[in-house]
């Protein structure tokens, strides 16, 4: 007999839309309504009140949002050039980590208070272990995947660092702030995109940690 | 005009300037600490960023980061809302040093007044009632005694950092005084970062009434008149209405005179407030000027039908007032609620929590500012604010049943509110007859809440 946390699990991972389950007396019955939702102005709010309901993207490219896009931040042209060193590593492929920042609050300790519905960072990377490190912004910043343009960037996929190492550059207001391994272990995940805005808290790297018992 | 705006705030006042800034066409950056990820008033932005963890002083406080901020998401403007740096002279001068506008006052003006006795002094050279009190600050108990004595017990000791009601303590008798003073000073460095006392002394039975001041870049200031905001607790406003009933014409036109007559002397640019001590014998007496917008501003938006953060918006443009002091019209009279996630019946303590269920009012004459919706969290992290309820009538009398109406209507599930407190006041004989001072509130609690109880509304 199945549990209905088991159930719930499966019509999760299988992305189903309904399910039905009877055994010994009991039927069960899971069920994905869609949604229909109207908004004028506000796709974001509207998403948000109905408490993620709704399918796709919440919050697009933010490159798109601003009238002056392109000439803008976050998706400029940094000093590295567009989609230069190191852009988001393990992109595509694998899984999707649900939310990108209810991950990252785990990992910090913070209280995992984020509302549903805020994933704002859509960003769909290889299927991270659950005891991997993250390693989230702290604090809000251009990020920088090398030391300078053109040099190789001080972490990739795959590869190994050992704690303390630099992992990448976060600048803010003229100064950079440099992202260290907290552990020893090696890069399962890069989401950090070179030259991209990072808010606090966003996803930059997962470490499988040497000491992880697997 | 300003192209695109970072509120550096959160909750009610953000989506009101975030609001502002849609209806002008501006876009807009929202900032949020992870408490406030996702949001309903990040959603209301053109983009947001977070900007830190949780904690205020990490995230909203964070000069650094909001400016940041600001500069990263190519903003040439910081609406700084109220609370937070709206009054850190340190943070409007950091924004003007990276060329962005800081939508208030200038660092050097937010420096002046935000220095209490400062601003006392200003009032008393432009020949503004003062509240008796020390003639600058105080120096050693033994100074502090004297000035005291002369006063008359009880006194007030007030931080010259403080304002909005903070760093303030009651000494009633002469052997309290010393231990008092020590008390204040720790207090008051702890909090402002500066241990400055001046004395005042304690008026009883006192109304607060308040003008709204609007200046703008091209030396025109001009009042919007007053606001009551005598009904307090534990000296925060609970119910503030807008005009003051208590204020006959005559007292009207001196009050609003002195309050221009203190923004002229510092030539007063955008939005700002004076607050005065009005005595149950019609006295007045300054008290304090705040250099941003206040929580009560619906009020006065109500009755002269100004939206008061387009204007705020607007100076900071460079753009002059469109309108001069003949052109503003009182219609009516309006009142504000503030709903409060706190519990009354347990000393007011703020009770974090989620809504479950929530109608808000409406209809005729009814405005609510609020972001609460249901599944909203409140976080223990920030005010205990929830929603602000303000109905506006012909007169006094429609205004009162009109917000009685609305608050039968409000309704809030799974969390703890004053709601059933403010309702309770809007039955009060006290209130009706406009018999109030700034002690009302605390005196009548137990019979209110004794009340209550048998409504079984609590």
């Amino acid at each position: 007999m199945r549990s209905p946390e088991e159930l719930a699990a499966l019509f999760e991972s299988h992305n189903l839309t309904r399910l039905e389950y009877e055994e010994g007396g009991v039927r069960l019955v899971l069920e994905r309504q869609p949604v229909n939702i109207q908004y004028l102005g506000y796709p974001a709010a509207a998403s948000h009140l109905t408490a993620g309901a709704t399918s796709g993207q919440l919050l697009g490219d933010a490159s798109t949002l601003f009238s002056d896009a392109g000439a803008g931040v976050d998706g400029r042209v940094s000093a590295f050039g567009a989609g230069g060193v190191g852009g988001a590593d393990g992109a595509g492929g694998g899984g999707t980590l649900v939310s990108n920042h209810a991950a990252g609050n785990q990992a910090a300790g913070s209280p995992s208070g984020s509302p549903v519905g805020s994933a704002a960072n859509n960003t769909t990377f290889s299927a991270i272990n659950p005891s991997d490190i993250l390693v989230t912004a702290p604090l809000l910043g251009i990020i920088y995947r090398s030391a300078e343009p053109g040099s190789e960037p001080y972490a990739t996929v795959g590869e190994h660092v050992n704690a303390g190492d630099v992992l990448c550059l976060i600048e803010a207001m003229k100064t950079f702030n440099q992202v260290t391994a907290p552990v020893g272990g090696t890069i399962t995940a890069a989401p950090a995109e070179n030259g991209r805005l990072a808010e606090y808290g966003d996803l930059l790297f997962a470490i499988a940690a040497d000491s992880a018992v697997r | 005009m300003l192209r695109r705006v970072l509120v550096a705030n959160r909750g009610e006042i953000a989506a009101r300037i975030l609001r502002a800034c849609r209806e002008m066409n501006i876009e807009t950056v929202a900032i949020c600490s992870e408490a406030d990820r996702g949001a309903l008033f990040t959603t209301l932005a053109t983009r947001s960023v977070c900007i830190g963890p949780a904690s205020a002083a990490q995230s909203y406080l964070d000069q650094q980061a909001v400016l940041n901020a600001a500069l990263l998401t190519g903003c040439d403007a910081i609406h700084p809302g109220f609370g937070f740096l709206s009054e850190n002279a340190e943070f409007a001068a950091l924004t003007r040093d990276n060329g962005l506008v800081f939508i208030g006052p200038s660092p050097e003006v937010i420096a002046l007044l935000g220095d209490k006795d400062a601003a006392r002094r200003l009032a008393r050279e432009q020949g503004i009632p003062v509240v008796p009190g020390s003639q600058g600050l105080v120096g050693d108990a033994e100074a502090a005694e004297q000035v005291a004595g002369q006063l008359g017990y009880p006194v007030l000791l007030k931080a010259a950092s403080g304002g909005g009601g903070r760093g303030i303590r009651v000494v009633a008798e002469p052997g309290e005084l010393s231990s008092q003073l020590a008390e204040a000073r720790a207090e008051a460095k702890a909090c402002f970062g500066n241990d400055d006392i001046y004395i005042e002394k304690l008026i009883t039975a006192p109304r607060h009434i308040e003008v709204q001041i609007l200046g703008d870049s091209h030396g025109n200031q001009i009042h919007l008149g007053e606001r009551d905001c005598t009904l307090q607790r534990n000296r925060q406003k609970v119910i503030e209405e807008a005009p003051a009933a208590a204020v006959p014409e005559e007292l009207h036109q001196r009050m609003t005179a002195d309050a221009l007559r203190a923004a002229r002397a510092v030539g007063y640019e955008n939005a700002g407030t004076v607050e005065f001590i009005l005595t149950p014998d019609g006295e007045y007496y300054f008290i304090e000027m705040n250099t941003r917008i206040q929580v009560e501003h619906p009020v006065t938006e109500m009755i002269t039908g100004i939206n008061i953060v387009r204007e705020q918006i607007r100076i900071a443009s460079a753009l002059p007032l469109e309108f001069s002091q003949a052109d503003v019209r009182f219609e009516g009279h309006a009142i504000e609620c503030r709903i409060n996630a706190e519990d009354p019946a347990h000393g007011f303590a703020p009770c974090p929590g989620t809504i479950e269920h929530l109608h808000l009012p409406s209809g005729f004459g009814v405005r609510v500012d609020t972001v609460a919706h249901p599944g909203y969290i409140i976080s223990p992290y920030y005010d205990s604010l929830l929603a602000k309820i303000i109905v506006h009538g012909r007169n006094r009398h429609e205004a009162v049943l009109r917000m009685r109406r609305a608050l039968e209507e409000t309704l809030f599930t799974g969390i703890t509110t004053n709601l059933g407190l403010l309702y309770m006041v809007l039955y009060s004989p006290d209130f009706l007859y406009n018999r109030i001072d700034t002690g009302t509130v605390e005196r009548n609690l137990d019979t209110m809440l004794g009340a209550l109880k048998e409504e079984v509304m609590l």
